[in-house]
């Protein structure tokens, strides 16, 4: 290797998966981009995005100079007029305009980020806070992957998502998921953990509308309808409890709430004393505290005297809750046979072996081989939360979490590199015992739940406690809500970094219409796309691939693999220097950190957010480069003699991840809640709050035990609408973002379904459609969007499926232009699409094709 | 929480400083206070605004709020300890949660 012909080690940026790269350089061209074998994040493996990240680099219309608009009219489609500016030019202009807003009043900074880059988060994060404003968003991530999934990820798993046991777990259901099939989190490694357990002989049952990455691999492909899933789901739950009487008494007992004494309240009773939950003792015949160390064994069922008022047990209210929700009454929602409800949760109950253990690394351990996994299909609805919640279940009454073959959080747990024991985290007993996440990445933890609080946030946050971002960041009732909340501000200067909110959100009509009324948009871009269209000022930033960040794949519950192996802490470094004027963003942040005057605010949450140590803190008054930022959190992490330049030569750190760190569950005393008692509190007050401003209100969204709600696609009574339409991930692409990208785009085109729109076969002949054929989607509402029919047996015969996120307008993406389908176009973006609990969208809609 | 005539700086950074209505206060405490007094205290003063948004819920600090003593991260219950000098306390709410510590 030599100056002029080097490789360099970094990490992908072209998904949030992150994976580990090495980039082969020539002559200070980068000619080739391979997976990082010394990584565990990838394991040396790398996608088709990854490889083509290259063609993103050297996109010869990439931006290399700031932007000004000479225009002042904003629309889809209007020539802002870009004029070239200096450096000193733009941020003179964005750095007063945002002291002017930060000196009146910081929330009318409103803050926009992609979920592509994850390099951007700490940084962006950090400035908002310093900033001191609460209106931040992931344009529209969130609204659809993960307002429902990741909340329940935190709340049973202590992680941002979950996974199967893929060294161990011999049966997996996937419900809307695709791990280790597709995209996403730490893609590479679980693609390969995926492989192997299928070699292996793991069974996978795939529940899905449509068969594509996972189900193509699959045992066995479970076509549903969209939106559904709780139904299945709680049927499964009631074959399993009340048919086959299966579950896990010790894991109920010992790490959930299933013995907590319910009153007639639907309330926890409580100690009179300490005010702890009770459980019935069935060694002394009486209720103690749920954390009486002396308690002989928990009733699970029975009624009891506790606390003045007869009680049962919350696992016995489950039992006889889901008792309703038979496998008949799921077909009829859901479409899936009562037959295979049936045959799948005995499969699924036997195969979790409870009782059985298993040795590891000398340490005997429960052994539950099952995993149900949730993720996107499952979530991206207005019921996202009971569908989540039911879901969850069926690991917790088998005790399949986070134990040997079971579904695992990733990585909840961690006990640092053996020579520095960094980094630590791993959860903990909060309120009425219930876990604490160690780490997290949303503004605010799973649990414990915060009171809810007239809101004075753009989301409605406040009143919403359990929803990560809301639908009135761009909706077509935001300003009609605000009113009704008496929001005493409205955004003035929107940042945006490399987000495309036209297309990610939801129907670009609304979104354009909010944008419109920003008064100061800044856009940090690579590419002009249609979101810079409603940009003032555009500033060239550097792609992934000239860009520096000490923590690519941190926290760890986002984007490292689970299950035994290695740990490894990667960097990012620039592969190559950036060319024009291109200038990293937590470059330029920084030096707005300083000209705006919240360097002390910065330096504080970056020492407290980063966890600086020691010498490594940012002193409160003293101004750092990214660069000297990021060696302080390594060097904090692995000590003096590990800072950047180490992590330059060597581009990751790996160590050996120990036992009780990947299968964490049996040596933590933390309890999970199989019966939500805390959304009987948060109801009431939410409740009042919300009435009180004219919103109106249904209890059935806060009932403490799972149920199936409707979503206002089940509610179309128009019977010309027959057809339920969703989305799907493209694994070729990411987003908006890389339909740019000319070998995707070219792999696109060869793929039939990437650009099309899949229609059942049989439902397609029926309506005398053939392949190729361009057909309109038309809404309800409505709203309509144009594509080539592919008709397949791939597709749930009620359903149509469109791929990715694609059908750009925008005059500067030449290569994306008119390609593809933005089924989004197609979202209803307002109050009645979201979750009056978490805020999630409802990203499916009833259609109907018209040729 | 009694008065002695020990001051404590304040400072309050982010959107707390809005809340506040000012940047820096100064606040008598006693000589046992700990961080959780001067937390209390600085609720009764400003307001409920304020006090919801460093407790999650009545007296139960809220998961992202920071305190730090002389620039230095401490717990809640640590007592404020000022070596005979007026301890310097900042105050401030993160965006979201990392890390995590013994």
């Amino acid at each position: 290797m030599t100056a002029s012909d080097r490789w360099v080690a970094s990490t992908c940026g072209l998904c949030y998966g992150t994976c580990s790269i090495r980039g082969h350089v020539k002559d200070d061209v980068l000619v080739k981009i391979e997976g990082n074998p010394e990584s565990e994040i990838g394991r040396g493996r790398l996608c088709g995005k990854g490889v083509s990240g290259i063609m993103t680099l050297y996109d010869p219309n990439r931006v290399n100079a700031p932007l000004k608009r000479t225009n002042p009219l904003k629309g889809k489609g209007v020539d802002p007029g870009w004029q070239e500016i200096s450096w000193a030019e733009a941020l003179d202009e964005v750095a007063g305009r945002l002291k002017k807003v930060h000196d009146d009043d910081p929330r009318k900074l409103f803050i926009q980020r992609t979920t592509t880059n994850t390099s951007i988060r700490a940084p962006m994060m950090m400035f908002g806070a310093a900033f001191g404003t609460p209106n931040s968003w992931a344009a529209g991530g969130g609204l659809h992957c993960g307002n429902g999934a990741h909340l329940i990820g935190g709340i049973y798993h202590a992680s941002w998502s979950l996974v199967p046991d893929f060294q161990h777990c011999k049966y997996a259901i996937y419900f809307g998921a695709s791990k280790g099939h597709g995209a996403g989190h730490v893609a590479c490694t679980n693609m390969q953990q995926a492989a192997d357990a299928r070699i292996r002989g793991m069974k996978l049952v795939v529940v899905d509308p449509m068969s594509n990455f996972a189900s193509a691999k699959a045992t066995e492909w479970v076509p549903i309808r969209p939106g559904t899933d709780a139904a299945m789901g709680l049927a499964m739950v009631n074959v399993i409890l009340n048919d086959l009487g299966v579950w896990d008494a010790e894991y109920l007992a010992t790490k959930t709430n299933a013995p907590y004494l319910i009153g007639p309240d639907r309330c926890y009773v409580r100690d009179a004393d300490t005010k702890k939950p009770l459980v019935w003792d069935t060694g002394r015949g009486r209720a103690v505290p749920y954390d009486d160390a002396d308690a002989a064994g928990l009733a699970l069922e029975g009624e009891y005297d506790a606390g003045g008022v007869r009680a049962r047990p919350a696992f016995a209210r489950l039992r006889e809750h889901v008792r309703q929700f038979t496998p008949e009454w799921a077909e009829g929602l859901s479409t899936v046979p009562a037959a295979a409800i049936r045959r799948i949760a005995r499969e699924f109950a036997t195969e979790a072996m409870v009782g059985s253990t298993i040795v590891i690394d000398g340490q005997r351990l429960p052994y539950r081989p099952v995993a149900a996994i949730y993720f996107r299909g499952a979530q991206g609805h207005k019921n996202s939360v009971h569908n989540c919640y039911t879901l969850e279940l069926l690991n917790q009454i088998v005790g399949a979490a986070d134990v040997v073959g079971g579904a695992l959080g990733f990585n909840p747990v961690c006990y640092g590199h053996p020579e520095t024991g960094k980094p630590w985290y791993e959860p903990k007993p909060g309120p009425d015992g219930l876990m604490v996440t160690g780490t997290w990445v949303a503004p605010h933890l799973p649990y414990p739940i915060p009171d809810p609080k007239h809101p004075e946030s753009m989301s409605l946050g406040g009143l919403f406690p359990l929803g990560m971002f809301g639908t009135t960041m761009a909706s077509r009732d935001q300003e009609e809500l605000w009113t009704q909340f008496k929001l005493p501000y409205r955004p003035e200067i929107m940042l945006n970094y490399g987000a495309n909110s036209l297309l990610s959100v939801g129907n670009s009509d609304t979104v354009a219409e909010t944008l419109t009324r920003i008064p100061f948009v800044v856009s940090f871009e690579i590419t002009l796309t249609e979101f810079s269209e409603f940009a003032d000022i555009v500033l060239p930033d550097t792609s992934y691939l000239e860009s520096l960040d000490s923590r690519p794949n941190v926290p760890f519950i986002f984007n490292h693999p689970a299950g035994q192996g290695q740990w490894s802490w990667p960097i990012r470094q620039p592969v190559v220097a950036p060319e024009g004027q291109r200038r990293q963003c937590a470059d330029v942040l920084l030096e707005l950190v300083d000209r705006i005057g919240i360097r002390e605010e910065f330096n504080a949450i970056a020492n407290t957010h980063l966890k600086l140590d020691g010498p490594h803190r940012l002193d409160f008054k003293t101004p750092y480069t990214y660069a000297e930022v990021c060696d302080r959190e390594l060097k904090s992490h692995f000590g003096a003699e590990r800072g950047l330049e180490w992590f330059r030569e060597h581009g990751v750190i790996s160590w050996p991840k120990r036992v009780e760190e990947v299968y964490w569950r049996p040596f933590l005393k933390v309890r999970v809640p199989i019966y939500w008692e805390f959304l009987v509190g948060l109801n009431a007050k939410a409740k009042t709050i919300a009435n009180a401003r004219g919103l109106t209100w249904d209890d059935a969204w806060y009932d403490p035990l799972p149920r199936w709600l409707p979503c206002p696609s089940h509610e179309v009574r128009d019977a010309r609408y027959d057809l339920w339409g969703f989305y799907y991930r493209d694994t070729l692409h990411t987003n908006s973002f890389t339909n740019e990208n000319p070998w995707l785009d070219e792999a696109a085109r060869l793929d039939p379904y990437s650009y099309t729109i899949a229609v059942n076969a049989a439902t397609g002949r029926r309506k005398g459609l053939r392949d190729g054929q361009e057909v309109w989607l038309e809404s309800p509402h409505n709203r309509r969007v144009r594509g080539r029919v592919r008709l397949t047996e791939t597709v749930h015969p009620d359903c149509v499926g469109v791929g990715g996120c694609a059908g750009h307008w925008a005059k500067t993406l030449p290569i994306a232009r008119g390609k593809g389908i933005m089924f989004n176009d197609l979202l209803e973006v307002d109050w009645d699409h979201g979750s009056p609990v978490n805020l999630n969208l409802d990203t499916c809609v009833k259609l109907r094709i018209v040729a | 929480m009694a008065t002695t005539g020990r001051v404590v700086s304040v400072k309050f950074l982010g959107f707390l400083q809005r809340l506040a209505g000012h940047r820096e206060a100064s606040v008598e405490v006693a000589a046992d206070a700990t961080l959780a007094d001067l937390l209390d205290a600085l609720a009764r003063s400003y307001g409920p605004a304020f006090a919801s948004a460093i407790f999650r819920t009545p007296g139960d600090v809220h998961t992202h709020l920071r305190v730090f003593v002389n620039e230095e991260e401490a717990q809640v219950t640590d007592r404020i300890v000022t070596g005979g000098e007026a301890a310097q306390v900042a105050v401030l709410v993160v965006p979201g949660f990392e890390g995590g510590s013994r």
